[in-house]
């Protein structure tokens, strides 16, 4: 169902965690992105580090120099070695980054607020809320604001941290005001008509304590018993100068919004320290020390020097690993929250369906995220609602399905007993790829295999239907597993053995059909005699759809090895392996995306890799990436080049034709044209290109022979003919020889034209 | 060949007589064709056989225009 799809998705979004903040701003009550000020200072931007701090604080000099750092204390560092001295760091973009002008328009308001005491609570209170336009007055009965900070100037807090920051009071509706004692009781204050809001700082809360009146305070909302009362209560009572600047923080905005008379609590449970799963990789990190400054505080160097050493904590597990989210400098989060919009709200263009078509849907993603965030799982649910809602590009998997029909239609689909056997004990399913890509390596694997096992090998021709799964057409996807379930039971439900990754999954997940590899079989009965004997390193690359089969991976390792192969792992290699790209159809919905897959998957092998899926194989040779298939160790290799689409149709044909032929001894009418058809290899490479199969200007040339409706180019000379194949029409420019055609061009599109 | 655009037609080729079509012996001339892609439709003038109808997309077309209105009508 569309809605389940679209819950799920969101579902999974909420899995990544790439989002979430850092362990020192979630500490921090104030959320001051420090890994932002960290990655400036190690830059030596210490004014872009400046505006951070400037955002997040509002007395920033002053809190660089007094907070008790809880970033510190958290930081992700502290596992490995020395926290980073976020606090210092502060202090020195504080000291060393030019201020940023920037232009604040003040909303003008009447009502006017009275801070009761000094210190850093009051001093903070009064400049949140002229902040905010309202006319504060700030009576103190300390010698100055400073209140309780007096003492700790010039040594702990330089005259100048408190003058920078205080001077952004200059312009603001403040009045400050030294009183008498017995001036600062609040009950003075209560009726008088003149305060909306009253907030008694922390230096005076001590006061008054002393006095024994202990005023309570809601600890999230700061209000007291009286409605426009505000104060720390009894916490201002436990000394920290970052818990009294975050008490006043929260009584300033309650008071803005009592003086407003709008609800006071709405919308802000992401207030104080909050918790965070970002996750992030401590592996392969060095840990270094700490930086000491020379003197009391760090010089411009010195502060550097220690914000190089943050980690600058990201997640981004995922992404390290896959060249489809490297394509487009994203993370599942991001990718998800696009793909939601693209499914649900978009008007104009849909930008991001060619995305939703360019995952892989190969798992990777899941297996490496700490979470199991799945983008093969938002992909599927988001290709489904694209078919549902009669959205998906008809262009992104056509081909591939046709391909997928073609292979279980009458020129391939195969179901034989072994021949002289009227039962099957097992039977070989090679899979449609290696049929396509290494006819030869299949019809080796096979006679071997019906040498070799007792009680008769059947054969089944056909593709498993991963094709229809990849594309989300589920219907198509459900017959294809109904026909081969068909030819199953029709040989008596024999053990299946197939020699492709994929297809032992697809039998696995969606069927009842027992299966086995040939990987395993071989693992069991031995080597057949035309193994090689090997040397050297072979760098083993596992296919996607062996990713959660260990007895899978750990045979194809065991093989090589037996055959005399050292066996390197690269880097993501076993259930973590990337994918090649023809997983998901990625190389047909979009070929460039494909192509970084599969180079990607490539350049981790340090050395010739070793492959087990037949796709893996092609795609690496189309790269001229020195690669080979296990069947290729087992029963000969072939030359490094990929097949191509054309010869990928006329292998199934033919290798079928041939095993019918001499094995089973059974003669297959192969309908040949009766013309010629050069095609010289420029015209080829354009054909691979355009994926525009010989088969398709076959039956062009046999229609245009038919109705002769050839078109004569005056300009060149060349014939023009076009045939319309399904959705697509066809056309070729050729010349005409004695018995055929020599192909000079080929090009198609899906529109029809009609004429009026 | 020219291409040109006008205003019924979303746009315009013109053989001149380039083409010829081999069944019906006759020059393609330039004839109102409605091209049909997803449910959209646009009239144009192509080079077709007044005997027979048959319509000649050139490759420059075919690749061209012709697939970028396809990509932009699969993404709408």
């Amino acid at each position: 169902m569309r809605s389940d799809d679209q819950a799920r998705i969101l579902e999974l979004g909420e899995l990544c965690t790439q989002e979430d903040p850092p362990l020192c701003n979630a500490s921090c009550p104030f959320h001051v992105d420090l890994r932002g000020v960290c990655g400036a200072a190690a830059a030596g931007d210490f004014k872009k580090g400046r505006a951070l701090l400037e955002q997040g604080l509002s007395l920033p000099r002053m809190m660089a120099r007094l907070c008790e750092a809880p970033c510190r204390d958290a930081c992700k560092y502290r596992e490995i070695g020395d926290p980073i001295q976020t606090r210092q760091i502060a202090d020195a973009c504080m000291r060393f980054g030019a201020e940023t002008k920037t232009r604040t328009f003040l909303p003008k308001r009447t009502q006017q607020a009275l801070i009761l005491g000094g210190g850093l609570s009051g001093l903070l209170a009064t400049v949140e809320l002229a902040k905010k336009g309202f006319r504060v007055h700030m009576l103190h009965s300390s010698e100055t604001p400073a209140g309780s900070l007096e003492p700790l100037i010039p040594d702990v807090l330089p005259q100048e941290a408190m003058d920078g920051d205080l001077k952004q009071l200059q312009k603001l509706p403040v009045v400050f005001e030294r009183v008498d004692p017995e001036k600062m009781d609040p009950q003075l204050y209560l009726d008088n008509g003149e305060y909306q809001a009253i907030f008694i700082s922390d230096d005076q809360y001590r006061v008054l304590a002393e006095r024994g009146q202990k005023i309570e305070s809601d600890p999230k909302l700061r209000q007291s018993e009286i409605p426009n009362v505000f104060c720390s209560g009894q916490e201002a009572l436990q000394p920290s100068f970052l818990g009294e600047a975050f008490r006043a923080k929260q009584a300033a905005i309650s008071m803005d919004r009592f003086m407003q008379g709008v609800k006071m609590d709405s919308g802000r449970e992401s207030e104080g320290p909050l918790p965070t799963k970002l996750y992030t990789n401590l592996e392969g990190i060095v840990p270094r020390p700490r930086v000491e400054p020379a003197g009391n505080q760090y010089t411009e160097e010195e502060a550097i020097e220690e914000a190089a050493r943050c980690l600058n904590c990201q997640c981004l597990e995922c992404t390290k690993a896959c060249a489809f989210m490297q394509h487009y400098k994203k993370y599942p989060k991001t990718f998800i929250k696009e793909f939601h919009n693209t499914l649900n709200f978009t008007l104009a263009n849909r930008m991001h369906n060619i995305v939703i078509n360019s995952c892989a849907e190969c798992g990777q993603c899941k297996v490496i995220c700490p979470n199991d965030c799945d983008m093969k799982e938002v992909t599927e649910c988001s290709r489904r609602i694209m078919i549902g809602d009669d959205k998906m590009p008809p262009s992104a998997h056509e081909f591939a399905l046709l391909d997928m029909q073609f292979s279980n239609g009458e020129e391939f689909f195969t179901v034989r007993h072994q021949p002289g056997h009227a039962e099957s004990k097992y039977v070989f399913f090679p899979g449609c790829q290696l049929a396509a890509t290494a006819p030869d390596s299949l019809r080796a694997a096979y006679e071997d295999l019906a040498n070799r096992l007792e009680g008769g090998v059947g054969l089944i021709l056909g593709c498993c239907g991963a094709i229809g799964e990849w594309a989300q057409r589920v219907e198509l996807f459900k017959e294809q597993l109904k026909k081969i379930t068909a030819a199953w039971e029709e040989l008596g439900k024999p053990e299946f053995i197939t020699a492709c990754p994929t297809c032992y999954h697809i039998f696995q997940t969606f069927t009842e059909i027992p299966v086995t590899g040939i990987w395993q079989v071989m693992c069991q009965i031995g080597l057949p005699e035309t193994a090689q004997k090997g040397t050297g390193i072979l760098s083993i690359h596992d296919s996607c759809g062996a990713r959660n089969y260990k007895e899978v991976q750990d045979c194809v390792r065991e093989l090589a090895s037996r055959m005399g192969y050292e066996v390197e792992e690269p880097k993501f290699s076993g259930s973590e392996t990337p994918c090649c790209g023809f997983g998901g159809l990625t190389a047909f919905a979009n070929r460039e995306v494909g192509t970084e897959m599969a180079a990607f998957a490539a350049d981790r092998c340090q050395h010739r890799s070793l492959t087990y899926c037949a796709n893996c194989r092609d795609r690496f040779a189309a790269l001229d990436r020195p690669t080979v298939h296990l069947l290729e160790l087992l029963y000969g290799e072939h030359e490094l080049r990929s097949t191509g689409i054309s010869l990928r149709r006329k292998n199934r044909i033919s290798v079928r034709t041939a095993m019918l032929k001499e094995l089973w001894k059974e003669e297959i009418m192969v309908a040949e044209p009766n013309f010629k058809l050069i095609i010289p290899d420029k015209v080829k490479a354009i054909m691979e290109d355009r994926m525009i199969l010989e088969s398709d200007l076959i039956q062009l040339f046999q229609k245009a022979e038919d109705d002769n409706s050839f078109i004569l180019d005056v300009e060149t000379g060349y014939l023009m003919a076009s045939h319309r194949i399904g959705n697509v029409t066809f056309w070729a420019v050729f010349t005409k020889t004695e018995d055929g055609y020599v192909l000079e061009n080929a090009y198609s599109y899906r529109m029809l034209a009609k004429e009026f | 060949m020219s291409t040109e655009t006008r205003d019924q037609f979303y746009g315009s080729v013109d053989p001149k007589g380039r083409y010829v079509c081999q069944k019906c012996n006759v020059p393609l001339v330039k004839t109102p064709v409605q091209l049909l892609y997803l449910h959209a439709g646009f009239p144009v003038e192509l080079p077709a056989c007044p005997v027979c109808g048959q319509v000649l997309i050139s490759e420059d077309l075919a690749l061209g225009r012709v697939l970028h209105v396809e990509k932009a009508l699969e993404d709408k």
